[in-house]
């Protein structure tokens, strides 16, 4: 039983996370956009955060900035939902300290699989091994 | 290959030149050898008479001294016309032995001579002096004719040079100027070359950016439902729903095969307008009503934009396609709020005049700078800035409209103050028989197809 957040600002992936999630014993949170994430991370650390890249207001890599600056938050494994599971993009997503990725289109038992992964804190593969 | 060329014209030039040279060297060679061998048959000419000058000496005054000169005379002319043998060439050889050969028979007849002259013997000396008199003039008519030979020789040669070197001295500016001619041709090809292969590389390198564009474009714009798509049939297959839950989720697939089906049909929709492939429709096409439509839809979507109409009842029925003028309308409803992120009305205006019948589209948003109010307009040239980095969208909208637009003969442009927003115009042309808007038919003139 864990705490995650979700920041995701297209309404029908906010609904495919919120329907699959439903059969978890997980709490979980939805922000429309990385701001408003990072205000529900600061009010209460969760125990995992999972972001979009592209967001309005504040993205994905900006929110990743802003809890990596926080000693308090710092801990929190980020799982980033991409478009593009590009080499640029994943090294610019692995400057920025993050945990794990997940392309999109995703199915929902595997964003479940890989969120128990991450709780349980099992060593992620390196994803530009299966990209190069 | 131009290189080649190149090295071509300049190994012409190099062999002509060397050919040139060759062709008056070899003249003046030969010229110079028969001069020698002239010079030779003067010298044998000299030699002979000094011989027979020495020969009558010695015969009528004769001496120790004068036998011996008459010996070296004998000598001189034996060497000289070696001499001609040795310059010479075959028919030269064959002269001179004959002439060694005579002059042994006059160095005989002499000896002869002597004999006679010292016997005091009148008749033997007056017919041994006639025979060498004979032999002598036989010797000397030879290297006369020889000499005159050679003479003729001389001069043929030198006149076949002069008449060689004149060809040439025409020939070689004429085969400069067609070198440089063909090496200025070249060197203008290159440059044309070069320009031409610089502008491919340049539309080489614009189209694999529009292509990058498009992947990552399509990449984004299609991953988005197709995540709603597999997520839910995924659901479906493998949870037990109930019924209702079923059908909700059902009818979320469907929105997105939609949104999908949409994108995909944008894409081909500006492939067919760009290959000409679209035709004009002949409906009647009434904008107002399109317009109040458009508003009706757009204000339930997007709440926090007020559509405002502001509507010219004098708009006349136009002649065209109205989907396509639906779909003109909204491409620019949608990027007005879309583009509008903090929310503002959006205007929607007719006016029109006897000439046009012309639709604005007002925007309180981000704006559009101005260096890129054309651009905006070409394919997948989404603005990419700060401020529209987190607005989603193909770049499929704005080329549509004016592909649209372009098929019946109107114009759309825009114009914006960044930061307080944008208009975009589009203006229809009237055909000039329609007297006036609000009499008779006036209609939108489609392009021939």
């Amino acid at each position: 039983m864990a705490r995650i957040v979700f920041c995701e600002d297209e309404e029908q992936i906010r609904k495919v996370i919120e329907v699959s999630m439903r059969a978890t014993a997980h709490t979980i949170e939805l922000a429309v956009n990385g701001r408003l994430g990072l205000a529900a991370i600061e009010r209460l650390p969760p125990d995992l955060i999972v972001t979009d890249l592209v967001m309005p207001e504040m993205d994905g890599l900006a929110l990743a900035e802003a809890v990596r600056a926080r000693p308090a938050l710092r801990q929190i494994p980020i799982l980033f939902i991409t478009a593009s599971l590009q080499r640029g993009v994943v090294l610019q997503l692995g400057a920025h300290g993050s945990a794990a990725y997940l392309a999109k289109p995703f199915s929902p038992r595997g964003l479940r699989e890989k969120i128990d992964e991450l709780i349980a804190g099992l060593p992620q593969a390196d994803p530009l091994a299966a990209t190069a | 290959m131009v290189s080649l060329s190149l090295a071509g014209v300049v190994l012409c030039l190099a062999g002509f030149s060397i050919f040139a040279a060759y062709t008056t060297q070899m003249h003046v060679d030969e010229a110079r050898q028969i001069a020698t061998l002239q010079e030779s048959y003067s010298k044998a000419n000299a030699a002979l008479l000094e011989d027979e000058s020495a020969q009558l000496e010695a015969l009528v005054f004769p001496s120790a001294e004068r036998i011996a000169a008459q010996d070296q005379a004998h000598e001189n002319v034996a060497a000289a016309l070696r001499e001609i043998a040795a310059r010479g060439g075959q028919g030269e050889a064959q002269l001179v032995n004959d002439l060694l050969r005579l002059h042994e028979q006059y160095r005989d007849v002499y000896a002869v001579l002597a004999t006679a002259a010292a016997a005091g013997d009148q008749v033997e000396v007056r017919r041994q002096d006639g025979v060498a008199d004979g032999i002598f003039h036989i010797m000397r008519n030879r290297l006369a004719l020889a000499t005159e030979q050679g003479q003729v020789e001389v001069d043929s040669s030198f006149a076949a040079l002069h008449e060689r070197t004149r060809w040439l001295l025409i020939l070689a500016p004429v085969v400069f100027a067609i070198g440089f001619a063909l090496l200025l041709g070249l060197w203008r090809m290159l440059e044309r070359h070069n320009r031409s292969t610089r502008a491919i590389y340049a539309e080489i390198e614009q189209l694999s950016k529009l292509r990058g564009e498009f992947v990552s474009v399509v990449s984004h714009e299609f991953r988005t439902p197709l995540t709603g798509i597999q997520g839910f049939s995924e659901m479906m297959r493998d949870e037990d729903l109930t019924l209702p839950e079923m059908r909700e989720y059902a009818g979320d697939i469907h929105k997105d095969a939609l949104r999908l089906a949409r994108l995909i049909s944008d894409m081909l929709d500006l492939d067919r307008f760009e290959s000409g492939l679209t035709t004009a429709g002949h409906f009647p096409v009434d904008l107002n009503r399109i317009l109040t439509d458009a508003a009706v839809q757009f204000r339930l979507s997007a709440a926090s934009h007020p559509i405002v109409l502001e509507l010219d009842e004098r708009v006349p029925t136009l002649i065209g396609d109205p989907d396509r003028m639906t779909q003109v309308v909204t491409n620019l409803l949608s990027n007005a709020i879309k583009y509008s992120p903090s929310g503002g009305a959006v205007e929607l205006r007719t006016t029109s005049d006897k000439a046009a019948v012309t639709l604005t589209v007002r925007d309180h948003g981000i704006g559009i700078p101005t260096e890129q109010l054309e651009k905006i307009f070409e394919r997948y040239s989404r603005i990419e800035t700060k401020a529209t980095q987190s607005i989603k969208g193909t770049g499929l909208g704005l080329p549509i409209v004016r592909q649209i637009v372009n098929l019946y003969e109107g114009k759309v442009w825009a114009t914006s103050e960044p930061g307080a927003g944008s208009v975009f115009h589009v203006r229809f042309p009237l055909p000039a028989d329609s007297v006036a808007p609000t009499v008779g038919q006036p209609r939108l003139r489609a392009r021939a197809a």
